[in-house]
């Protein structure tokens, strides 16, 4: 007995930094929100700037859509970037853009994709870069995803705080890349110490929320494999479906763990044909629009299937709106078009 | 070997890396818009302008490894043919793209689009040069080999996997200059790719090493350098196979440290989800010295001791 208890005393310090790892107070990004206004999130994804991207139109399509955004919306409170920003680039082009998300001064997040590193820079560069002081507005965190026990560098969450109190919980996760099998690539998914990360500080927005999980909301790169589920079981919501799935190949926890800690929605990128979007077990889940038209993307009735996703984040309810703006990428001129569509109260 | 050989050699060895660097980045203009090629009119001059070193340097090497006076001639012609045509054609297409505002000064390199009109006025100029001045060209650059009787089927299939062989070997050479934009030693799968690295200019060592072991022995009989050659062939050919079984060891024991280090110099792995690059790296090397010092050169030997033993008719 006395040997055991001696073993638990020892291994504490062990047990205390491992839980230090996943909840650690860098992680946490904080943002407020006042009166009764909805707390209004855009999400861009899919961007791809490369070296044969025309820089000046993909500037103006996107800032475009900010402001498309901002008329439908009243105001952005926060752009989510859920990865494959960049492709075949360099630096320069890099850092143009991320210069250009800085310009329109409304704070930002950022997911990596798997394109994100095929760059002519390092992994380390593309994260000191976004996490940099340089951009004010940037909310990646700077450092704390390159030292710790957590795969990746995009894991941190925004507490959305109404007064004192957490009402929203934004989760940014890192899909990583591509794994090897075999001598084949498949591309990767959360992996289990990320799923540890995400129960520990779930658990701690517990804690200080009287017991009860904080409503939450997740975006990432590539979709789980919990995507053919939603194909089947889920109640379609809108958007659609012109490739076929690419998720990641492994089986991943993160669903089923997150639906127990009341998150809401969970949105993604990676497939640039497919902006479908489903509901289960109170649950939203789908893809967003893409961002630009660079390696491949889709139309519909003659209008590029391109712009971003709103997502109008309510008080006290736990529910949402969620907007599709679909502006056509030749002729961002012509507005936001007939193809936007809107659910509310999901 | 004479001064004016060593002269020829290493202007060569400077081509190879100039044409490998606008290779490496020329490849990267190619693949971001390989997926269909919606932006050809504006990538294709970009990515060809970089390709034309490349052509230059082939062109350089048929007209240094031709001892036949008639067939440098010939050569010199057709690729000061080539280098008019290509150069202008590449120059014009250029032009068009300035004036429709497709190219923004300083974005793909520091002096964008400067340096891709500059690499097509040159071949143009030599091109020009080469047209005019055909038998000055031909007194001043030398032949850095001699001829030797080789199997019709030694030529073709050399010609072939040497093309190939250079695209590979130039492009990861220039990967492994190009390496301070996207090394971290930070990594903790840093370490893993040490053998990689050393594959990377390995390639390029082992033609190094055949265009010096042919303008060495251009003035020596070559049955002298057989054993030679051999010997130090056979020794790199091991220690290829001892990096490349490490590499394929470290691969299955560490599945992402070429994702984590190497994901810009290898896109066309992700682009079709094979790990080719390591292989390729691996591959190359052993090929070529096998082509090149090991079997090719036992089969010149055995020509030459036949030749030797065929009884005068």
């Amino acid at each position: 007995m006395k040997n055991k208890r001696f073993a638990i005393i020892a291994l504490m310090p062990l047990l205390f930094s491992c839980t230090g790892d996943l909840i650690n107070p860098n992680y946490v990004k904080e943002m407020t929100v006042s009166g009764d206004e909805d707390f209004n999130v855009l999400q861009f994804t899919d961007i791809h700037w490369n070296y044969s991207t025309n820089i000046k139109q993909a500037s103006a399509f996107l800032t475009n859509t900010v402001n498309e955004a901002k008329k439908r919306a009243g105001h952005i409170d926060l752009i989510e970037i859920t990865g494959d920003s960049v492709l075949v680039a360099n630096k320069k082009i890099a850092t143009t853009l991320y210069d250009l998300v800085e310009s329109w001064g409304i704070p930002w997040a950022f997911t990596f994709g798997n394109h994100d590193y095929e760059g002519e820079w390092s992994e380390a560069w593309m994260n000191n870069l976004v996490s940099s002081s340089k951009y004010e507005h940037a909310l990646l965190p700077e450092d704390i995803n390159k030292a710790d026990k957590v795969d990746g560098f995009s894991n941190y969450v925004i507490n959305v705080k109404r007064g004192d109190k957490v009402e929203w919980q934004i989760y940014n996760i890192d899909t990583h890349n591509l794994v090897e099998e075999g001598g084949s690539y498949d591309y990767d998914y959360i992996h289990p110490n990320q799923i540890s990360w995400y129960e520990a500080q779930t658990d701690l927005a517990k804690e200080n929320n009287g017991g009860q999980y904080v409503p939450s909301i997740a975006f990432f790169h590539i979709p789980p494999t919990d995507i053919y589920d939603f194909e089947k079981d889920g109640t379609l919501v809108g958007g659609i479906k012109d490739e076929k799935f690419c998720p990641g190949e492994h089986e991943s926890d993160f669903v089923k763990t997150a639906k127990e800690r009341n998150c809401r929605g969970m949105f993604f990128g990676h497939d640039h044909s497919n902006d479908i979007v489903w509901k289960k077990d109170n649950m939203v889940f789908g893809y967003g629009v893409k961002a630009n038209t660079e390696l491949y993307s889709t139309q519909k009735d003659g209008i590029d299937i391109t712009g971003g996703a709103i997502y109008s984040l309510h008080k006290d309810t736990g529910k949402f709106d969620l907007e599709h703006l679909i502006i056509d990428y030749d002729a961002p001129e012509k507005g936001a078009s007939t193809l936007t569509w809107k659910e509310v109260n999901l | 070997m004479s001064k004016k050989t060593l002269i020829a050699f290493l202007v060569e060895i400077a081509l190879y890396i100039i044409a490998g660097l606008a290779f490496y980045q020329g490849f990267h203009y190619f693949m971001a818009d390989v997926d269909g090629f919606k932006h050809i009119l504006k990538v294709g001059p970009m990515f060809l302008s970089c390709f034309m070193l490349t052509y230059l340097l082939f062109a350089y090497y048929y007209l240094t490894h031709q001892p036949n006076e008639e067939k440098r001639a010939k050569t010199l012609k057709v690729n000061g043919l080539g280098f008019i045509i290509g150069g202008g054609l590449l120059l014009v297409l250029i032009i068009v793209n300035l004036i429709l505002g497709n190219y923004e000064f300083g974005y793909n390199s520091l002096i964008f689009p400067v340096d891709i009109i500059l690499i097509d006025v040159v071949m143009l100029a030599l091109g020009i040069l080469i047209t005019v001045k055909k038998s000055w060209v031909l007194e001043k650059i030398p032949v850095i080999c001699k001829e030797y009787s080789k199997p019709k089927w030694v030529v073709i299939v050399g010609r072939v996997l040497g093309f190939i062989y250079v695209w590979v070997a130039e492009y990861f050479l220039a990967a492994l200059l190009m390496a301070p934009t996207y090394i971290d030693f930070g990594t903790p799968t840093f370490g893993h790719t040490i053998p990689l690295y050393i594959l990377m200019v390995f390639m390029s060592l082992v033609l190094f090493w055949r265009e010096f072991y042919l303008a060495y022995n251009k003035e020596k009989e070559m049955d002298k350098g057989v054993v030679k050659g051999i010997t130090i062939a056979s020794l790199c050919f091991a220690t290829v196979i001892g990096i490349g079984v490490l590499v394929t060891d470290l691969l299955i024991g560490h599945t992402y440290y070429i994702s984590h280090n190497l994901q810009c110099i290898l896109p066309i792995d992700y682009m079709i989800s094979k790990n080719i690059g390591p292989r390729l790296l691996t591959l190359c090397p052993m090929i070529a010295l096998w082509f090149n010092f090991i079997g090719s050169k036992t089969c010149m030997a055995k020509a030459n001791k036949q030749k030797e033993t065929e009884p005068l008719s």
